[in-house]
Parts: structure tokens; sequence; C-alpha cells
């Protein structure tokens, strides 16, 4: 006799008559994704419940799973779900609950994406995929070209909202490093990069150029207990790092200072900056021109 | 009736397993995982939970292609199930089942199984299903005993070891804070750096009059090398992390604009005759300024 399975039905149960058995706080973000899913694609599993008669306020359910669900559907005033209903004690269900919650794996974001180009492999138009999945036009194209390029480290990056699509596109599309600087400088004027995702994307870049476009994972790391020897060298390296950052840090200020100080008494100049208009060089990046005159250029 | 559509039909199959097609490969390594382990842990203490997700069945091969459930699908066949129960959805596409999972966090899943030992549940059972030591329950459970509630705000979307707290809570609240917010600025909360931060904190800022114990191995002038140290780089750390970032981009900016300038015949002639110092300063970043400003 082969194992079995635990006996269960599904049946449609009003919403209000069920009652959260261990509630997990959500982020706002979270749940606004959960609920724009179901608005748009509907709901994908049922939630898991257990009868009870003991509750107060009308309950007669304990929710196991899909408390994000469940919230969904109230807040887009739905009154009935449906629910799969299992018979298990309360310990049982508290620890169904834990473990559908814990004992799950996180995807790593190529196998995430891979259902988009699977869909692309079935012979689905983009627009179609970009229908089923929720996605938007333009992410699905995106995401179908980097695939397509093999760009797995650019992939990662913008599945994990580190880096734009459009930025990672124009990146997957340049052929040097000056274009990739040009494609940087131009998504930063026209404010699609910000400070924290430009140093995101430098660092993507640095591994890219010297790993090489596909990720490879390593084996995972093992903990290891704490000595001294394991303590100072951590510390060591933790310090070496923030002292190079400061370092660094500190040189691109001198330099930028330099520029900007530079610039601004050349400019003050009037044969110079008749000759810059002269020869159309007189139009300074908005960035640069609003820290050499910061309220606004001279007339 | 509902407005929501549902996508999957309501009525649960039970399947062979050898009638489920899985749509993808499995990661490398994934067997051998801890997770993995712990998926099999929780499906001998509590069973299946979920029905796996499955495409309707291809008419000649009578196959279900799945959806949702991958990793479920090999510990099924690995505890020796021969069925799955199974939803049939309406629509063929995998992306938005696992899109949605959000892994909890660190203050949520103590959150959770405090709540459930408080309830009565056994520590041992949680511990065997998901295939942990009954001690880490215990630790996870007391996770934020002696943590102030601003750190514990700080922390609260954050992924960290269990024994980030028992170093934590050997702090005062006000240092507390400090390493918390120093951790997260490099981007490490290992339970190594905050060891290293606690040896590097002066005694008047941890929670007990005792002193630390003393790591063999660590000299006290190297102590308070690193207590110095560390206190330096905090504060320095914090100034730059705000501007590092705008400054090299403009530097970038700038630099292209300088390019032009050079470029011009011109404009390098007149810079070369009266300011011939910043000209070769220019040229100097022209020639050097890569991204992060080396």
């Amino acid at each position: 006799m082969t194992k079995q399975h635990r006996t269960t039905h599904l049946q449609m149960i009003p919403v209000d008559q069920i009652a959260v058995l261990n509630p997990r706080d959500r982020n706002g973000r979270e749940f606004e994704q959960i609920i724009s899913n179901i608005r748009s694609l509907g709901l994908k599993k049922p939630v898991t419940v257990t009868p009870r008669s003991d509750l107060e306020e009308g309950k007669q359910y304990l929710l196991i799973c899909g408390e994000g669900r469940l919230k969904a559907f109230k807040s887009l005033d739905e009154k009935e779900i449906p629910a799969l209903v299992v018979e298990v004690d309360d310990e049982d269900a508290f620890i169904m609950s834990l473990s559908e919650n814990i004992a799950r794996r996180a995807y790593r974001p190529l196998e995430l994406l891979a259902g988009i180009e699977q869909l692309s492999n079935q012979g689905y138009d983009k627009r179609i995929i970009a229908q089923k999945t929720g996605l938007s036009l333009d992410y699905v194209k995106g995401i179908l070209l980097l695939l397509e390029k093999g760009e797995e480290r650019l992939l990662v990056a913008v599945e994990g909202g580190r880096v734009p699509l459009n930025a990672a596109i124009t990146i997957a599309s340049a052929d040097s490093d000056e274009t990739v600087q040009k494609a940087l400088q131009d998504a930063y004027e026209s404010g699609k990069l910000r400070g924290g995702q430009l140093m995101q994307v430098r660092r993507i870049l640095q591994r890219r150029n010297t790993l090489g476009k596909s990720i490879a994972h390593g084996p995972a790391r093992k903990g290891s207990s704490v000595t001294a020897t394991s303590l100072v060298r951590n510390y060591q390296h933790e310090v070496e790092r923030q002292k190079l950052m400061v370092k660094k840090a500190e040189f691109a200020q001198q330099r930028l200072l330099f520029v900007i100080e530079a610039l601004r008494q050349l400019l003050a100049d009037e044969h110079f900056s008749n000759l810059l208009r002269a020869e159309g060089l007189d139009t300074l990046p908005k960035q640069l021109a609003e820290r050499v005159w910061p309220g606004g250029r001279a007339a | 009736m509902s407005q929501s559509p549902l996508g999957f039909i309501p009525d649960p199959l039970t399947l062979p397993l050898d009638r489920i097609l899985p749509s993808r490969r499995i990661p490398d390594g994934i067997l051998a995982s801890r997770k993995f382990k712990q998926i099999i842990a929780s499906l001998e203490e509590v069973g299946l939970i979920e029905p796996l997700s499955v495409s309707k069945a291809n008419r000649a091969s009578r196959q279900h292609l799945l959806l949702d459930g991958h990793t479920r699908l090999l510990a099924l066949r690995q505890l020796g199930y021969a069925e799955a129960p199974c939803l049939v959805a309406t629509d063929d596409e995998s992306y938005t089942y696992n899109n949605r999972i959000n892994r909890i966090s660190s203050i949520q899943e103590h959150q959770m199984l405090r709540r459930a030992v408080e309830r009565g549940v056994s520590a041992s059972r949680l511990a065997k299903a998901l295939n942990v030591d009954v001690s880490q329950i215990h630790k996870k459970v007391g996770l934020l005993d002696g943590i102030c509630p601003e750190a514990v705000e700080m922390l609260k979307d954050q992924h960290f070891s269990t024994g980030l707290g028992a170093v934590l809570r050997k702090l005062k609240t006000t240092r507390q804070i400090e390493c918390v917010e120093l951790m997260l600025t490099a981007n490490n909360l290992t339970a190594a750096y905050a060891h290293a931060l606690l040896a590097a904190t002066p005694s008047h800022l941890l929670a007990s009059e005792a002193k630390p114990k003393k790591m063999r191995g660590v000299t006290a002038e190297q102590m308070a090398k690193m207590e110095r140290e560390m206190g330096n780089l905090q504060g320095q750390l914090k100034l730059v992390e705000k501007s590092y970032g705008q400054d090299v981009l403009l530097l970038v900016l700038a630099r292209g604009y300088l390019g032009k300038l050079i470029d011009n015949k011109a404009v390098f002639r007149f810079l070369s005759r009266r300011q011939p110092d910043v000209l070769s300063e220019f040229e100097g970043i022209i020639q050097t300024v890569a991204l992060d400003g080396k």
C-alpha cells in the first residue's frame, strides 16, 4: 500500500466566516500586488481551512494558508472564496500554516523568468504572454530580449528590481565600454537611474566584464563558528571594505570639486565663454550646470 | 457568485505522479539543500498542504504539465507517494505562481512561531516539521528578547541569522540601534559581523556591567584599536554613503563634457595658452576617471 494523502474537499465559503489562525504581517506593496494579480488574472489557488464549532463572531473556519488571498478577496468585495476544507486539530493546523510559510524554497530569479521563456517557446505572442502573466508588454519584450542574449547577470538584477529594465536593455545592446557609459549617462540624465541604482549597475557591469554574462552558483557557504581569528579576520575585512569605500568617495569628491570650481572660473572669463558659445559648447550637462551655478546661471 | 475569475477548475483531482510532467529543470544542488530537507520533513510531519497546480491534460499523452510545485513533486517521489492531489489550472502559464511567493522575513517568522508556541503547539513537533533542532525553535521564539523596538523596526523586512539577536541583546539600546544601522549600511547582517561589532563596543555601552568574555587570541590593544577604528569609520561611512553615487555620476557627466571641450581645437589652444595647469588636470581626469572615480 502506498502512502495516502489527507482527504479534502473544495467548497465556496463566505469570507466573513473565516478566522485567521496565525496572521503574518505583510507589507503594503506585497499586498497590492496580490490584489492586482487576482483582479486581472483571477485567483490561482484556493485557500485552505479547517472547520471549528467554538469560534466567536460567527466564524466557522480557521484559515491554515492563504491569508494574502483571503484579505485580497475581502478588499475586492468578494463574499465567498473557494477553500479546501481539511479536518485537523489546532496543533496540526498551526504546524501546517507555519510549514506553508517557512518550508518553501525561494525561487531563483532565472527560474522565475523561465516561466516567460517557456510561454514564448510554446509559440505564444508577446502580447498574449503579457495578458497571461499580468506583466506589461514592454517588460515581456525586454525580458525575452535579455534571455535571448544570454544576459543572466542583468536578468537577475532586473528581476530583483536593482536595475531598471530599459537600462539593462541598453547595456545588453551596447558593443563597447564607451557605449555603456553613454547609455548610463543617458539613463541618468533622463531620470531613469538614480544614485544608489547606479552603484548597483556598476557592480553588475564589473562582474559581467570579468566573469561573463552567465551566472554560476558556487556551493552554499557554510556557517562557521566564531573564533578569535575568524572574528578579527571578519572585522578587518569589513574595515578594509569600508575604508576603501570612504577613500574612493573622498577622491571622487575632490576631483568633482576641482572640475566644478575650474569650470566656474573659466566660464566667468568672458573670452572663454564667448569662445564656447562660438564653438557651440556652452551647454553643460544639466546636473553639472546646477552645481557650477547653484543659484541658476548668471545672465 | 464570485466576480473575480477563478484560475483553476474547482474540482481537485488525484493524479498518478507519472502523469505529471515537470515544466522546467530544477537547479542543481536542490536535493542536497537545507530547504529541500525541510520540505521533506514537513511532508512527513503534516502531509502535503496545498495541491499541485497543473495544466489541462494533453489529449494524446494524457499528461498534465506541472505549473506549480516542482520541488514538492520531487519530495513526494522521494517519500514514495504514488499520487498527488492536483488542481487543474484554466491557463497554462507557470510564471505567476512563483512570482507571488514572498519569502517570510526573520521577524515575521519569529512572530508566527512565538504565537504557535504560546498557543500550546509542541516545540519538538515544530522542530521536526521544520527539520531543525528544538533549541533553534526556542531561539527563534526568543529572537527579539531584549532588543529595542527601534532596532526591531529597522530589521522588520530583513533576513538574518538567529544568532544576531543573541549578540544584539548584549548591547545597550543606543548601541543596538547604531549597530543595526551600521550593519544595514554595510549590507552585512551576519552573526560574525555582529560579533565583530560587539568586540568593538566600549564596555560602558554593554547591557550588563560584566566585561565580555575575553576572546583567546585577541589582545587588549587589538580590541582597543578595533573599538576606535570602528567608531571613526561608522561616522565617515554614513557621511559619504549619501554623496558618493551622485559625485561619481557627476564626474562621469563632467568627463564627457570635458572630453568635448578638449577635442575642440580652439578651446584646446585657449586653455594651453592661458590655463595650462587646468588643462593638464582635465586631461588627467578624462583619461583616468572610471565610473568609480579611480
